[in-house]
């Protein structure tokens, strides 16, 4: 069986996958998005978290016991 | 204190300098590897964010701008490693007019045959195969070796190969 040389394959893949040409614009100002996600990065820990580490501090003080068992998971 | 040792010690504003004058650099190598302007712009915003997170651990006395690259092409490689799964492969073509069909035809096959290369060598292919970048220029962009860019564009042209005969391209 004849093997399709690399040439043969590099043809083939310029016409399916051209160079992208692009043109960014330049009036598109992308800091803002960039600092808004930076901003959210810093956000304090979401609620949820406090419920669960409220509720483990309660584990912790009516039954001692069940929070090392709990915590050999870690 | 200059720019690049300002913004390692986390200095917003210095990032803000050094984002502006790389955002373009960053969103134009983005656009390549994804060839998706939309997803490049979204990647953009990702990838100053990894930037930004990662700035304790940046050496002030190296190029910020290979360094960004870097972070942008494992960016783009997870995108296109989770495009991979969530996009069918193209369609067959439609009906056209004659020539116009056949050759839509055939721009549909051998992309179908360029998807079924994993993320990280088609990169390579990309680069390597219809850009005609250098290797070492390649693997100071991904931020790997030579002979690993070697390995990978040899990996890469012969699976390319065997998809497009699959595809039923004659040699």
């Amino acid at each position: 069986m004849t093997r399709m040389t690399d040439d043969r394959a590099r043809e083939l893949l310029r016409q399916a996958v051209p160079i992208p040409e692009w043109e960014h614009d330049r009036s598109a100002d992308l800091w803002p998005r960039v600092r808004r996600r930076i901003d959210e990065g810093h956000n304090p820990p979401p609620a949820v978290d406090w419920v669960l580490a409220m509720a483990l501090v309660a584990l912790y003080l009516l039954q001692p016991s069940l929070l090392g068992i709990l915590l050999l998971h870690f | 204190m200059d720019l690049l040792d300002r913004f390692a010690r986390g200095d917003l504003e210095a990032f803000e300098i050094l984002f502006r004058q790389y955002q373009r650099d960053v969103y134009g190598w983005l656009v390549r590897l994804t060839r998706d302007p939309g997803a490049a712009e979204d990647l953009t915003i990702e990838v100053f964010w990894r930037i930004y997170r990662a700035h304790a651990r940046f050496d002030a006395t190296r190029s910020f701008g290979a360094w960004a690259r870097r972070i942008a092409s494992n960016a783009a490689l997870d995108h296109l490693r989770r495009a991979r799964r969530e996009r069918p492969a193209p369609a067959a073509a439609p009906a056209r007019a004659a020539e116009s069909a056949a050759r839509h035809d055939v721009q549909v096959r051998a992309e179908r045959a360029f998807l079924t290369l994993a993320p990280k060598l088609r990169v390579v292919a990309d680069l390597a195969f219809v850009e005609g970048w250098p290797q070492e220029e390649i693997a100071e962009a991904l931020g790997i070796s030579r002979s690993a860019v070697k390995a990978r564009a040899f990996r890469a042209m012969r699976q390319l190969k065997a998809a497009l005969q699959r595809e039923g391209f004659e040699p």
